[in-house]
């Protein structure tokens, strides 16, 4: 019994070690970052959409409201480019773990982040402009951290599907 | 011939690691599959027809680079099929103790 059985476990194991070495071929090469430049510039371009919009709501009225959100669409096409970009230079896309999803958080971090830098500064005196590069540098740098995480974790998950299939 | 409870549309060695790679992901050019498998465009198409005829895969026509090139992807069938078909692999290696 054990006889026959044996055959058809190691080439059950056979299976799935060279399905594994299937998956690890996805990143046999480092995984390329493309579009995450891309991704980082629409991160940059959410948090002036975001300073445009809070600076309308206290000085610059209709016109400023319209050009905030037309950074933000913009913002979101370049982050839909960055993910187009990602896919070429890789041969693969994951769905989920794209710029897009790096961006949205890169949002959210740096319209926080421009709310927190005006807010200080209209508490200690500053000027606009100054405000302004505040929340701009305070959001670059969340962008772009963002962006290289992002790489990171695409490379990791693939890494870990690979082991834990003939784990 | 497959043991029972393999799928014999997976089964084949192209197939199965073509299969492995798409459930890893997304999606999956052509082209890097073929290098991976280290087969022809015939062989690779013929293996990736059997598939699309299971309903396991499914074909996208992206551009890339200016040219529309072919992309690759499971359908929620295929997924379902890959993941029985490694379980029924896992049950070989490792049958209920007795």
């Amino acid at each position: 019994m054990m006889e026959s059985a044996d055959p058809a476990r190691h080439a059950a194991r056979d299976a799935l070690v060279s399905a594994a070495a299937a998956q690890r071929s996805l990143v046999d090469r480092p995984v390329d970052p493309a579009g995450a430049d891309l991704a980082y510039a629409a991160g940059m371009g959410v948090t002036l959409a975001a300073t445009v919009a809070l600076g309308a709501m206290n000085h610059h009225g209709r016109r400023a409201q319209v050009a905030a959100a037309a950074l933000f669409l913009a913002a979101l096409a370049v982050f839909w480019i960055a993910g187009q970009r990602f896919r070429r230079a890789n041969g693969f896309w994951v769905d989920g773990h794209g710029p897009g999803r790096a961006g949205r958080v890169a949002g959210v971090l740096t319209f926080v982040a421009t709310l927190w830098s005006i807010g200080a500064g209209l508490a200690g005196g500053y000027e606009r402009w100054e405000l302004a590069a505040a929340a701009v540098v305070l959001g670059t740098a969340t962008a772009y951290g963002l962006a290289r995480l992002w790489i990171r974790m695409v490379d990791r998950e693939l890494r870990a599907g690979a082991g834990r299939l003939d784990a | 011939m497959p043991e029972p409870g393999l799928d014999p549309v997976i089964h084949a060695a192209p197939r199965l690691k073509a299969m492995a790679m798409l459930a890893a992901v997304d999606v999956v050019e052509f082209a890097r599959i073929r290098d991976a498998l280290e087969v022809s465009d015939s062989v690779l198409s013929k293996h990736l027809a059997a598939l699309n005829e299971a309903g396991y895969v499914e074909n996208r026509k992206l551009l890339s680079a200016g040219r529309r090139t072919t992309w690759l992807a499971l359908t929620p069938a295929g997924r379902r099929a890959w993941r029985s078909h490694v379980a029924a692999l896992r049950a070989l290696i490792e049958p209920d103790d007795e």
